[in-house]
Parts: C-alpha cells; structure tokens; sequence
C-alpha cells in the first residue's frame, strides 16, 4: 500500500489532467444515476397511471432527455477515455526512465548482484504492469464512493427495508474478499518470482550460446527450461485456483442479491407501499452498489499484481546511490596527474578484503605497472582508482583532491580506460571508437585506429568505419575488440590511462606493434598498465608488485631484477623459462 | 488471419475437448444473462397483476437455484480459461526454447539475445492474455448476440429490426480503422523489441558506459526509444477511444428510441412486462458488440505478435541430425578437411576458403597464423557450430553431417579466447555438459586445472554460487574453470584456443604442463602463437586469410623455404 502511495508521485506532474477525469467521470455518473429515476417516471406516472399525453409531444421530454444524457455520456466519454489511456501509458515511460536513469547512477556492485534478466524484467514487464494504476476502474472507483452514498440515500428514501437487506448481502461480500485476496496475491508474487528466475536463466543460456552447443547441452537446457517453467505454471494455477473461487462467491453474493431485492420489491407492490416504479429504481440502485463492489475486487485483484510489481520496481529505485558526486563536488578540466593512494582497503564481500591498506604515490606522468598472480588485485586496485567502488577506508586522490570530491563525469572523462573483457557495442566502428567523445573528426578517429594498430583491418572491410561490429554486422576475434577498445580509450585524449590487459588477445607481434604506439601515447600522461607479460612493462617508471591485496616489491625493473629473492625476479625468471623455452613468439 | 490460424490448430486445438465444454458453458451462462429480464417480465404481466404470493417466491428460488449454478459454472469456466491459457503458453515458450536451441551459431550471431528474449518471454505473455480470452469471447459473443436477436425478434420483430440496425453501423466503424490499426501494432511490437535490446546492451557493458562517462548519452537514447514507442501507444488509444465512442453513441440512441417506442405500443396495448424485457434486452445487446470490437482489435495484436513467434519456429534450423545420423560412442580422432570455406554472410570474404588436410588419430595439430586468418573459423566448423558453405569434413571417416550432433560435441572439447561462467555454484560450472560427473571427478579435475586450492579457500568450497557472466571471478580464474570443465568432459579431440592467454606466468606453466599431460594420445588443434609449441606438434598448419600457405611438420616446412622458414629465422637469426 505504501508503494501504492509513493507511485503516486510519478502521477503529480499530471494532477490537471487527472482532475478533469476525475470531474467527467464525476458528471457522467450523476448522468447514469438519473436514468433509472426517468425510466421509474415512466413506469409509474406515463404507464401505469395512463399519462399518455407526455407522449403525444413529437419527441417526449423523459425521452429526449434520457438521449441527451446517454449521447452526452458518450462523448463526454471520449476525452475521459483518452486521458485514462494517455496516463497509463505516461506513466510506464516515466517510470521506466526513472529507473534507467537511477540504474545508470548504481555502482558496479549493483551489476554485480542482480542478473542482467532480473534487471530487464524489471525495468520492462513491471513497468507495463504499473500502467494498471490508471484504468478506468481505478477512476471509476473514486468516483464510485460519491455514488454509492448517493444511490443508498435514494435507496433509502424509497425504502429503507430494503436497503438494510442489501447492506446485509454487502458485507457478506467484503468477508469473501477478506479472506481470499491475501491467498491470491501470495501466489502471484511467487510466481512473479519464479518467473524472474526463468527469464534470468533464458538471458545467459541465450548469450553463452556457444558453450552450451560445445558441450552438447541443448536439450538439459530446454529441459531445465521447461522445468522451470512448469514450477511456475503450477504456481499460477493455484492462483488461478483462488481466483475462480473467490469470484464465485462475488458473483454469487451479487446475483442472489439483486434478485431478492427486487422479488421483495414485487412482494411489496403486490402488499401496497410501493409501486413497480420504484422497484425497477431499486433494483437499478442495488445494481449500481453491486456494481462498484465487484469492480472494487476486480480492482483489488489486479492492484495485487500491481503491488507486487511495484514493490520490484522500487526495490530498484531505492537501491541506494552508493558512488555519487558529493555536494560542490569539483568540476577539473585537466589533471596533472599526480595520484597517490594512501592506506587504501577495500573489500567486495564482508570480512573478505581483496585490498589491504595499501599506500602508492605516482608521479605525474609517469608509467606504472601493477603486476602479480591471478586475482592479487590488480583489476580491483584499477576499479577503486576509477571509483567504481568506493574504497572501505582510506583515500585515494588525483593532483592532492579526494577522487570523492571530484565530479564522477569528470574522473571518468578524463581517465581513459581500457578494461579486461572489452565490451564493444552493437553498432557502427565509428560509433564504438567515438564512443566517448561523439562528433571526432574522422582524422582523429582513423589516428586513433592507427595507434590502435586496426586501421588496416577495418579499412580492409567493404564498409570500413561504418561496418557494423557483432550482431547483423561483422564479428570481431577478441583481440580486435581488444585494439578497438584501445582506439576509443585514446581517442578521447585522457589526463590519465588505465589499460587492464589492454594487449592479453592479442598475438606477440601486434602487442609489440602496439606497444611503441602506445608508449608514445603514455609518455605524456600518468599511465597505469596491469600487464601478465613482464615483457611488456620492462619499460615501466615503477613496477608494482602485488601479492594477496598488498604492495609486496616496487621499484624499476632493474631495481627489482637484481634482487634475486624477489617475487619479481621469480616472476620475470618463469616467464623467461617460458618465453625462451617457446621465445620465438611467431606473430 | 493465417497465422492465427496456426497458432490454434497447434497449441489451442489440442485442448479442444476442454475447450468446448468451456464453450457450452459459456453459452449457458451468458443465457442466463437474460434471464434477470425474463423474470422481471413475468413479475410484471403475471405475478403482480395476480397477486400471487407463491409464484413470486418460487420465483425467486427458482432463479436463485439457476443463478448459483450459473455462477459455478461461470468460476469454473474462468479457472478453466486461465489455466488453458497458461498452458498454451507454457507449450509455446517451451517450443520456443527447444527451437532456439536447435539453431547454428549464425543464427546468434545474427541476433540480439534482448530481442530473442522480448520474444520467448513477452511475446508469449501477450499470447497468454489474449489467445484464450479471444477465442470464448468471440464464440460466447456471437451466441449472447444470437440469443437476444431470437429474443427480440420473438418479442416484436418491428421493434427487433430497428434495435438491430445499430450493429452495422459499429461494424463499419471498425472496419475503417482496422487497417491502421495494424500497422500500428506491428510498430508497437517492433519498437518494443528495440527498447529491449538497448536495455540488454547497456546493462552487459555497463563497465564501459561508466568508464566513459556515457550514462547521460545513454539516458537521453532510451528516452527517445522509449518515446517513440508512448507515440504509438497513445495513437493507438486515439482509435480504439474513436471506436468505443461511436460505438456508444450508437447503443445510446439506440436505447432511448427503443424505449420511446416501446411505451407508444403499450398505450396500444402491448404488456408492460414485455416492453420492459425488450428494453433491458435491448441494453444488453451491446455488451457483446463491444466486446466483440475490442476483441477485434486485441486480435490485430495477437496476430502480430504470433507472426513473429512464428517466424523464430519457423526459422530453417541450418545444423541438424540428418535422418541416417550415426551414434559415435568414441571417437579416435582421425580428422579430414576436403576443399572446405566457410562464409559467414553472403557477399564477404572472411572466413574460410578451399582447405583440404588430413590429420591421423592422436596427432597434434598447430594452427598458427595472423589474428582473424580463420584459425578459430576451422576449429569452429569442427564442432558444426557452422557447417561448411563449400566442401566436407571427415572424422574417423564420417562425414560430420552423417554424425550425431551429440556424439560430435560431446567428443569434442575446447578451452576457449573468451570464458563462459554461468550461474549456479562452481560444482555445477564445471560439470557443465556432464551432469552425472561424481564429486570426485569434479575435484580431479579442479586439481589438475590448478584451481582446487583456490575453490577451497572460498566459505562455500565447490558450493559457492558465482554471479552471471562470473563477474567476481578473476580472469585467469574463469580461465581455469573453463579448463577445469573441459577436462572432465575426457574429449576424443581437444582444441586449445589460446587457452592461457590470462593466467599469469606461474599458472600458466603449470596449467602448461598438465595440458601436455592430457593431450597425449588425443587429437589436439592448438590454435597458438609461439612458435615453440607451434613447432612440437606433428603437423603445423600455416593459415593467412582464410587460406593454408603452408603445411608439414616443422622440419618439412624449413625445407619448404617459404613463409614458415623467413619467419622462424627472422626470429631465430
């Protein structure tokens, strides 16, 4: 219910629009409740008294005006119903974009923890589902209190005996809806939940493709699908299950309802004390409660679902900003380049630090080298600096400023990176190299291609910089989505450049090609390189040598070679071992 | 029309027998609809005139009786339509799956997984609300129309016609705007699948549009996707609120006159009781024509939607068991090329072209060559992840088409460039492809990928659950979950894709070492770039731009003087 309420936010900006349904809706009930009064008149006063005369008019006013209202309804109608659907659809836009923009600002830790399908679904199946917020039942159901109190005051004018039968069939009513809405909204979230698991699980059988048919498992995976899809299935049916029954009972609570009023209505024509007239009002009233009721658990049913979904949609929208700019955060337009790390620790997971306590200062436009085993904390040492995490204690600061005191847009445009495991995007070549600066000239998008060393194979391609990368376009093998991402790391001129890997896939010759393009490019700025080939950063202005989340050995390269002792030397001896053992790398 | 057509006779017809006993149902029920009126006419000409007591609440018993069974019936009705909706779509997604699955690799390649999954997922949701509903509403429409018309007509047949005139003025109404209204949901739907695949996009490289700052940009193209697609909705809403409108003016005028009639001929003396049942009948009729308009237009979407889930079934599975495929238990490893290319699409010369070659069992095979000469094109085309556009492949002297796709696969391994982790716990990553593998086998090869120590350091050991795509793994640790999956699956031939490329130095002369360890007696292809391992093979395989330059052993390709030779002594001057 408190999410009902905060969803009502994103209806604000649209107060007007949803006064004047309101105020339609308002006028057209009044319209509808006024028929069954003229219809009575007829009955009663034209027919049963032989007023015929009303009727020799050549059109009769009860007529006219029973045309009048009901051609007035429908085309009062008209605006209500577009406004109603309008709104609806509004608001999913206004919500999905509102989760976008807030998933946008989320750190990667959020990534990390929800599935990409759990995401997805989310931002689109929960959205579509809050678009139930606005029908027409849900305007009809404010509207519907004003005319309830006003057909039971007619009601009770006309005959309070009768009316207080019909409270009695109400509140039978609100038992059945009592006691089945809590079932039927348990079994829908659970579904929803297991639903969320087979769409998750679709999203990666669907991108791991490739491994799936290595290893023959097509059809445990459909198996696997389908099982998970038949978990659901029965959990839905069970809400089925509770629904029919509990509109059984509503229907039959409704139906017996208005055929008793209005057989007692007839009971009480045929004792005297009431004219047929006023039993078809009644029963026409008695309906137009009914009515509401049963639109109000109709209502309830669907605002179950919807609830559900809202809560799924602010699980996401309260997910807190962990990384932000803080207030007055500094806007720089250049770094010097002057980084220093002090008693920096960070941890992904509780009591499991990945880095501890480590102290780095680099000097301006130096190039440093973070080397060590596998999962030492290279990568994550990269992330702090880059501030997809915050550190847990500790600061880090470019040119003496606390990288949180420095605008996020700024660090991250002014920081060039390329990542392990580049992402490249579905689009043209030119679009993912200008991806961080849009509207380059193409100079310095092929400059960036040559530094990039992969100017030669995409001119070789029919369509060149336009050629499409991945799907309905070229693939690309990883190493050249590993130099295209340095061709866009470049391209934006960074202060600073952190490349994790940047070279791993890419064949010996063209990491060396590449390497004196690129030593070229870090010579000016503050540069910090995590390489697994000592080969490559033997150059380095320090090595850092990292060891289980800590700084074990820096220095040179030959500062740290001479000391026999040191993990470096061993490092540097087994790749040598291999090196020369394979040395004569082929390309 | 036709390809709802083919969704019934596939998923609905199945369910026929259920289906019409919903409908007989259906139709009782929407009788008793008018039975309310029925019973008022009779209170009116007889009960009331007579003052009769007991006809009034036999009456009334009488009705209450039909009424709850009516309304059980209608609850069960309701289960019944819920459930069979649920389960036509349960069988679709189910089809859906298997079909994705059974496609070749192009297929992925050509595809965004967004858009395959707005498909399975959406798609079929729509199909779920809409399908069953369409069906017993049309049918259940059509008998309420056709009772009340034998009503009124039964009632006065004047009076009957004049009610009636209003259904082909809604009908015509509809029919203007039907066409419009197609184009605009297959728009709707087109639209959707877009916002779906840029949603995916963003969320898969986050890290990038982070590092790049990008988030705005990003915002700005969602917006206007997302746009563009309220702009169809809401002109969507403009018609169907256009139909409803004049459909209710219609019935509005419709009704009055109706009324005005029917007290003109009970001054001549028609029964006030029937007059009232004519009126109320009257009123009811249009229930049905509304929803039959709505159920036309819901049904231009339906049939949208199942056109494009129609169109992924229908898609050609390109890479298939063919009819006299043969179950290979073992397979030793005797591998040959014959005049095999390979294109990835019309009109492009990557790939492959005219390789022939010939590899007996148990020999290892280096392929070397520049990046993107075709070494993992070839390799690919071993596993039929593609099939040849141009020649055949032999193993053990089975043309792969004439092999079991399973027995193929399952007899063939790769430790990969790019790492696949998914989610579920380390256990169930690495007997990925043999589920039956026992906790011991599991353990042995952990051991053997150099990993084992690294899984017992973690809380949960071999149970701990790693994220989608593995995001906290390290690198080289994917890598040698990777390795550590390819080693239980004990392969007739194994395929190294510069399978250390991560690891760092130490790991890697281990991981070296035990993959030395299992290559023997297996057909290995070493897709590599040092010439030191390229040179221990028996065979090496010199390929430059999807062609072979060169091939021979080492000694026989130094006596070749060629491209080999020039490189292997640039190198070693």
């Amino acid at each position: 219910m408190n999410n009902l309420l905060r969803i009502l936010q994103f209806v604000k900006p649209y107060k007007k629009k949803v006064i004047l349904a309101i105020s339609i809706t308002i006028i057209i009930t009044l319209f509808n409740l006024l028929i069954p009064l003229i219809v009575r008149y007829i009955v009663d006063e034209v027919i049963q008294k032989q007023k015929w005369s009303v009727f020799s008019a050549p059109i009769p006013w009860p007529i006219l005006l029973i045309l009048v209202l009901s051609i007035l309804t429908a085309i009062l109608s008209f605006p209500n119903n577009f406004i109603i659907v309008y709104l609806s659809r509004k608001i999913v836009f206004d919500v999905r974009l509102a989760m976008y923009k807030h998933i946008q600002k989320l750190s990667l830790r959020f990534y990390q923890e929800n599935p990409m399908g759990k995401i997805m679904s989310k931002v689109m199946v929960d959205t579509q589902i809050v678009s139930n917020v606005f029908t027409h039942n849900t305007i009809q159901m404010i509207v519907d209190v004003a005319s309830v109190i006003f057909a039971l005051g007619i009601m009770i004018h006309l005959n309070w005996k009768l009316t207080l039968v019909m409270v009695v069939f109400l509140s039978l009513y609100i038992l059945n809806y009592r006691y089945f809405l809590p079932k039927i909204r348990s079994k829908q979230s659970f579904r929803r939940f297991r639903m969320d698991q087979v769409s998750s699980s679709l999203v990666e059988v669907l991108s791991e493709q490739k491994t799936v048919k290595s290893f023959a498992q097509e059809r445990r995976e459909t198996r696997v699908f389908t099982h998970r899809l038949r978990n659901a299935l029965d959990i839905g049916l069970q809400g089925v299950g509770y629904s029919a029954t509990f509109s059984f009972f509503s229907k039959l609570i409704n139906g017996l309802g208005n055929s008793t009023i209005y057989c007692l209505g007839c009971y009480l024509v045929i004792k005297g004390g009431m004219t047929y007239g006023d039993v078809l009002a009644l029963s026409a009233y008695a309906a137009r409660i009914f009515m509401p009721a049963l639109r109000f658990s109709e209502i309830s049913n669907t605002m179950a679902i919807t609830t559900i979904s809202l809560r799924r949609i602010f699980e996401i929208l309260n997910t807190p900003v962990e990384i932000k700019d803080a207030p007055g955060a500094v806007v720089v337009k250049k770094f010097q380049g002057e980084v220093q790390f002090k008693n920096v620790s960070f941890e992904y997971e509780e009591e499991n630090p990945v880095i501890k306590n480590i102290n780095l200062y680099i000097h301006a436009g130096k190039t440093i080298a973070l080397v060590g085993e596998t999962g030492c904390g290279k990568t994550t040492l990269a992330s702090l600096l880059l501030r997809f995490y915050d550190v847990k204690s500790g600061s880090i600061t470019i040119d003496g400023m606390d990288i949180r005191k420095i605008s996020l847009n700024c660090l991250h445009k002014r920081i060039g990176v390329v990542l392990q495991d580049s992402f490249i995007f579905n689009t043209t070549v030119r679009e993912n190299i200008s991806y961080g600066r849009k509207g380059i000239s193409d100079k310095e998008m092929k400059e960036a291609a040559h530094t990039a060393e992969i100017a030669n194979f995409i001119e070789s391609l029919p369509e060149e910089y336009e050629t499409i990368v991945g799907v309905d376009g070229i693939k690309f093998s990883a190493g050249e989505k590993q130099r295209l991402a340095i061709a866009r790391a470049i391209v934006t001129n960074p202060d600073l450049l952190v490349m994790d890997e940047a070279t791993s896939n890419l064949d010996t010759e063209s990491e060396r090609l590449i390497q004196r393009t690129l030593e070229v490019v870090m010579a000016t700025r503050t540069s910090l390189v995590i390489a697994h080939r000592l080969s490559t950063i033997v150059n380095a202005d320090l090595i850092l040598v990292m060891d289980k989340g800590r700084i074990a050995e820096s220095g040179s390269h030959k500062e740290l070679i001479i000391r026999k002792e040191s993990i470096y030397h061993k490092l540097y001896e087994q790749q040598k071992a291999i090196v020369q053992a394979e040395s004569k790398v082929l390309w | 029309m036709n390809t709802l057509n083919r969704l019934f006779q596939k998923y609905v017809f199945p369910h026929k027998w259920k289906l019409i006993i919903v409908i007989l149902i259906s139709l009782f029920t929407s009788l008793v609809t008018y039975l309310f009126g029925f019973m008022a006419k009779i209170m009116v000409d007889i009960v009331i005139p007579q003052k009769n007591i007991l006809l009034l609440f036999s009456i009334l018993g009488g009705y209450s009786l039909i009424h709850f069974f009516a309304c059980s019936a209608s609850s069960f009705n309701r289960y019944q339509i819920a459930a069979l909706g649920q389960r036509i779509v349960f069988s679709l997604r189910r089809d859906l799956h298997q079909k994705l699955q059974s496609l070749a690799m192009r297929y992925f390649d050509q595809h965004k997984v967004g858009k395959l999954v707005a498909r399975v997922m959406d798609d079929a949701d729509v199909v779920e609300s809409i399908a069953t509903t369409t069906l017993v509403t049309i049918i259940t429409s059509v008998a309420a129309l056709v009772v009340a018309v034998v009503i009124l007509m039964s009632l006065d047949y004047k009076l009957a016609i004049i009610a009636l005139i209003a259904l082909p003025l809604a009908a015509i109404s509809f029919a203007t705007m039907s066409k419009r209204l197609k184009t605009i949901n297959s728009d709707i739907r087109v639209c959707n699948a877009e916002l779906y695949s840029h949603l995916s996009e963003v969320i898969a490289g986050a890290e990038v549009v982070k590092s790049f700052a990008q988030e705005k940009k990003e915002t700005k193209n969602f917006f206007l996707r997302s746009k563009n697609l309220i702009r169809l909705f809401v002109r969507r809403a403009m018609i169907s609120t256009v139909l409803g409108t004049v459909s209710a003016i219609i019935s509005a005028g419709c009704t009055g006159v109706i009324l005005w009639l029917g007290v003109l001929k009970v001054k001549a003396g028609w029964p006030l009781g029937s007059m009232l049942w004519f009126y109320s009948t009257t009123a009811l009729l249009f229930g049905p024509v509304n929803n039959l308009t709505s159920i036309l237009v819901n049904s231009q979407y339906l049939t949208v939607v199942v056109k494009r889930i129609f169109e992924l079934l229908d898609e050609k599975v390109d890479i298939h068991d063919s009819k006299q495929a043969i179950f290979l238990e073992k397979i030793k490893g005797q591998v040959t090329f014959r005049h095999v290319s390979l294109k990835y699409r019309e009109g492009q010369n990557i790939g492959l072209s005219d390789i022939s070659f010939e590899i007996p069992a148990g020999n290892r095979v280096s392929l070397i060559g520049p990046s993107g000469s075709g070494k993992t094109s070839l390799v690919s085309l071993l596993f039929r992840l593609y099939d040849p556009t141009a020649g055949y492949i032999l193993i053990d002297g089975h043309n792969l088409k004439d092999v079991k796709l399973t027995s193929l696969r399952s007899n063939i391994a790769m430790v990969s460039q790019e790492t696949s982790i998914f989610s579920g716990t380390i256990a169930d990553n690495i007997r990925y492809g043999h589920i039956q593998a026992s906790a011991n086998e599991i353990i042995t090869s952990a051991k053997m990928a150099e990993i084992h120590d690294f899984i017992m350091s973690l809380k949960d050991k071999y149970e701990t659950e790693i994220g989608e795509r593995g995001m906290s793994l390290s690198g080289g640790q994917k890598q040698r979950l990777c390795i550590a999956r390819t080693l239980l699956s004990n392969p007739g031939i194994l395929i190294l894709d510069d399978s250390s490329s991560a690891l760092d130095a130490e790991t890697e002369a281990r991981i070296q070492k035990t993959l030395d360890k299992v290559m023997k007696g297996r057909t290995c292809f070493i897709i590599t770039h040092r010439l030191r391992t390229a040179m221990q093979a028996d065979i090496i395989i010199v390929l430059r731009e999807g062609k072979i330059v060169e091939t021979g052993s080492h000694s026989e390709l130094l006596k070749l003087n060629g491209f080999y030779h020039r490189i292997y002594h640039e190198q070693n001057p």
